[in-house]
């Protein structure tokens, strides 16, 4: 029985050993695995646009015949790293009631749709510092000129629409990501404003007579971004004016008109300063920043029967209201 | 006869007319109000612009108006645009007498610039003008309109709140302010959500107002440094009133930042100490000296 015993025992160690044996054989043949090539494709990620901002998220109030600048903040964030994003467009564009109205791509226009200038990656914001990195932000400065189109509460007609922004970032695979200013409300203010140019130099003209067809003219021009009429009014001329204790002109004394024609057929009398008159110019917003629309008044004086000798001093008034 | 041919020559200009060209405009050309209350005071900005300030420009401010009392402008009446200042921010203020009618109020601003050359002899000068239309109505209906202008998620330190600057306007016509605002956290992608927090301390927004609030979420991880990416919601009465998602950044602290409370903890440990050994000494110095008499 103990040589049995025995026997079995040498016969456990034997078996031992064989697995023993076979797991050396095993772990020799992992570690050959262990130095098998692997390999793994990275895909590409689209870069993403978040934070799109405008002009801080104000308004924008223009100035008359001329440009404001803006700017469009955006954040990019790109999984295979900011470093492989390679190029960034914007746009801001009025759309009546939804950023889709102009899509991604409008046309260059002053009433509308405008690109900026340059767009750049900041340098005191979120860098880009390569590595892992994976997000920059953007910088696009625009320059907002005075025919963009109204949209806040003053505007005529227009309250319910807005601009937006637009923002698309490129990856160096040409895949893209866009995103709009949604979360904002941003306006363009309603800018009223005229530039008036020219002078109303009268001459000599004699008691009980009046300019006859030798007018005056001022040239009327819109600025703003709507469309305007003008109410004119005029002190009293005299020879000390603004104290006029001397002789006086009335304003009624002088007449306007938008035709070139002799005195005695201009069309409208000059108010006082007190009781401005409102004059049908229709001076339509500019289209275009190189497309001025102007208009021209003709203007005359006639002299009442003994009216005292005098260079006679006054001030004309003209303000842009809406059309 | 001789006098009269004395009165019948009369007018004489300048030969040579002075040649004005300037603009002049007012944005918006509306003060725009139904949301007034008796006693309450609303401030509106009106800039007044000029695409050429080559001078500096005056300007005259006439209210017509039956409301002309209610009307102030706290820069004064004249004016002066400084010469290069294409906008100028005129603040207009509307107070509304406590007694006040409730009712519609109409009028107007006239602004009126002096021209630079008003006092030439025997001349016309043009002057430029701006309107400003009034249309307010005052009534007694506690309006609560908030909005939300911006939203920025601020970068922090490590282990530190996450932050946000929140830009809230209040159209209405009494102080009012969110109810809460929320902040979700994700990973560097935006794909993993790791950690939530909430606030409700906010501060009032005044009437017709707007303020910046800078809000603090405490979330129940440690921030290390790295990219994240947050979310932003703004909440009045139950409703979404602004949002952003975006990313932004988490950056080490320095060593001060980050052992400032074991440095402050130690500097106080020694200055016990020190306080502790100069009571000591004290107490040593002011020790009353026994001098042994000889013994006789």
């Amino acid at each position: 029985m103990m040589r049995r015993a025995r026997s079995l025992n040498f016969n456990a160690w034997t078996i031992s050993a064989v697995v023993f044996a076979a797991g050396v054989l095993v772990s020799a043949t992992i570690v050959l695995a262990d130095t098998a090539s692997t390999s793994v494709t990275v895909g590409n990620s689209s870069p993403t646009v978040s934070a799109v901002s405008m002009n801080g998220g104000t308004n924008i109030t223009l100035t008359e015949n001329t440009f404001v600048n803006a700017t469009t903040t955006f954040t990019v964030t790109d999984g295979n790293g900011c470093s492989t994003i390679s190029s960034v467009s914007a746009q801001f564009a009025f759309a009546s009631t939804s950023a889709a109205l102009y899509g991604a791509n409008c046309s260059y226009n002053a009433q509308v749709c405008y690109f900026p200038t340059l767009c750049a990656a900041t340098t005191t914001g979120n860098t880009c510092t390569g590595g892992s990195d994976t997000s920059v932000q953007y910088d696009c400065g625009y320059k907002i000129w005075y025919p963009a189109r109204p949209t806040d509460g003053s505007s005529p007609g227009l309250s319910s629409a807005q601009w937006y922004v637009s923002a698309t970032a490129t990856d160096a695979s040409a895949a893209t990501g866009n995103a709009t200013n949604t979360g904002e409300t941003i306006e363009v203010v309603t800018l009223n404003a005229l530039n008036v140019s020219g002078s109303i130099g009268f001459g000599t003209v004699s008691a009980n007579a009046d300019t006859g067809g030798t007018n005056q003219s001022v040239t009327h021009t819109n600025t703003g971004n709507t469309a305007i009429d003008n109410q004119v009014s005029g002190d009293v001329m005299c020879t000390d004016y603004s104290t006029c204790v001397g002789g006086v002109l009335q304003p009624s004394q002088q007449k306007f008109g938008l035709s070139d024609v002799t005195y005695a057929s201009l069309t409208s009398t000059l108010a006082a300063t007190t009781s401005p008159a409102s004059i049908e110019f229709d001076l339509a917003t500019s289209s275009a920043t190189t497309t001025a629309i102007t208009d021209l008044s003709y203007w005359g004086i006639a002299i009442p029967n003994g009216q005292t000798t005098g260079a006679y001093t006054g001030q004309n008034t003209f303000t842009a209201v809406a059309d | 006869m001789y006098r009269g041919l004395l009165f019948s020559l009369v007018l004489v200009a300048l030969t040579v007319p002075w040649i004005a060209d300037a603009g002049f405009g007012v944005s918006p050309p509306l003060v725009k109000e139904d949301r007034l209350v008796p006693g309450i005071t609303l401030e509106r900005i009106v800039y007044l612009v000029q695409g050429s300030p080559e001078r500096d420009l005056q300007v005259e401010l006439f209210v017509e108006s039956d409301i002309s009392d209610w009307i102030r402008f706290p820069q004064g009446n004249p004016i002066t645009i400084p010469k290069g200042v294409q906008q100028f921010p005129l603040a207009v203020q509307v107070s509304v007498p406590a007694d006040a009618q409730l009712g519609v109020y109409k009028g107007s601003i006239r602004i009126t610039t002096v021209p630079e050359k008003a006092d030439e002899a025997g001349e016309v000068a043009i002057a430029i003008g701006g309107l400003v239309e009034l249309d307010l109505t005052v009534g007694n209906d506690v309006i609560v309109d908030l909005k939300v202008r911006t939203i920025k998620i601020l970068n922090v330190k490590e282990g530190d709140d996450a932050e946000a600057d929140v830009t809230i306007v209040n159209s209405g016509n009494a102080p009012a302010a969110p109810d809460a605002a929320t902040f979700e956290l994700f990973n560097k992608f935006g794909e993993l959500r790791l950690a939530y927090g909430e606030t409700q301390e906010f501060k009032l927004v005044p009437a017709f107002g707007e303020l910046v609030e800078h809000l603090s979420f405490p979330i129940d991880i440690h921030l290390a440094p790295g990219e994240y990416w947050g979310h932003v919601k703004v909440y009045k009465d139950k409703e979404l009133i602004g949002e952003l998602r975006t990313v932004f950044n988490v950056t080490e602290k320095t060593f001060l930042e980050k052992y400032q409370w074991y440095l402050v903890g130690a500097l106080g440990l020694l200055a016990s100490i020190l306080l502790l050994v100069f009571v000591v000494m004290m107490r040593r110095q002011n020790r009353p000296v026994y001098y042994e008499q000889p013994i006789r």
